[in-house]
């Protein structure tokens, strides 16, 4: 999660980027392009659909124009746009049923984190397993560190439903280790 | 496994990168939007500005507030206008009101009845004087 002054620091680039500087677009990729891919692949599970989703986000972000001047979290807002781009896409491209079987409940591989250990490795695959909803969750609260008001924001859900799938992706983490 | 174990592991993950090339593709396809920002769009988002309207809000309801106490200032309250300021009073502090806006509303409730007094008494003055006018 961006300190402060991090956050201030967005603003800024935000604000220049609304009157048409790029510069403040690198700046602003190079900050949180890693972050977004991340949140991307979680999603997607394939790197070029994530990378697609990356450069949506950020061609959205360079014709926003005036309305960045109220942005007050740029990462939040960021993630927001990439799940909303996902959300679209999935409407777009699929089916209904194959939309709710990959929105619901499928256990498809995906190459996910590159690890170094056993443990990890395992935690890759039982993660894998995760109703994507709850993988979403799990990922943006440990990895990238922001609160479930955030998640909730993001992901046009409340801060309460945040929390419990957070919860449930955990049980079911837990359950994939047989504690 | 514990739940603290699992998210360590998960932090100390390390996830892949997007490639070099998406860099320079983002970069590439990104439109450059020239002069989208107008000096109202400025004022609009600042937080002076929404600080300052917030201010103003404040500020006339506080007149509105202040206003019959200052206009009444000379009147004088009955008793029982007295007793219902200080129940007034009494229940802002126990609802946790700032005292300034309890002292308010008591002030108001004061003048509202000093207001009502005032009036009678100009009726029976009214009224006195028409009699008198009459008998002569």
């Amino acid at each position: 999660m961006p300190h402060a002054r991090e956050a201030r620091r967005d603003r800024e680039r935000l604000a220049d980027l609304a009157t048409g500087n790029l510069e403040a677009l690198v700046e602003l990729y190079d900050r949180h392009a890693a972050s977004l891919y991340r949140h991307g692949l979680v999603l997607c599970r394939q790197s070029a659909d994530a990378e697609d989703l990356v450069q949506t986000v950020f061609i959205k972000l360079a014709t926003t124009g005036a309305d960045l001047l109220g942005v007050r979290d740029a990462a939040s807002y960021l993630h927001r746009i990439l799940h909303t781009g996902w959300l679209d896409r999935q409407r777009r491209d699929a089916t209904g049923a194959r939309v709710i079987g990959e929105v619901g409940y499928t256990s498809a591989r995906f190459a996910m984190p590159h690890v170094a250990r056993e443990d990890a490795i395992d935690i890759a695959r039982a993660l894998d397993a995760l109703p994507v909803a709850e993988r979403e969750v799990v990922m943006l609260h440990v990895t990238e560190g922001f609160s479930f008001r955030e998640i909730g924001r993001m992901t046009g859900v409340s801060l309460f439903t945040a929390a419990g799938r957070y919860r449930q992706g955990m049980t079911r983490l837990r359950k994939s280790f047989g504690v | 496994m514990t739940r603290a174990e699992i998210e360590k592991h998960l932090r100390q993950s390390r996830w892949p990168n997007p490639s070099p090339d998406l860099r320079a593709r983002v970069l590439a396809a990104a439109p450059r939007v020239v002069g989208a920002v107008t000096w109202s769009d400025r004022v609009w988002f600042s937080r002076g500005w929404r600080i300052a309207a917030a201010a103003v809000v404040v500020g006339v309801i506080a007149i509105d507030l202040m206003w019959p106490a200052m206009a009444t200032g000379a009147g004088i309250a009955g008793p029982q206008a007295l007793a219902d300021a200080q129940v007034v009073d009494d229940v802002g502090r126990d609802i946790g009101l700032p005292s300034a806006l309890t002292a308010a509303l008591a002030q108001q409730a004061l003048a509202v009845d000093a207001r009502r007094l005032a009036a009678n008494r100009e009726q029976t003055d009214l009224q006195t004087l028409e009699t008198e006018g009459n008998r002569r």
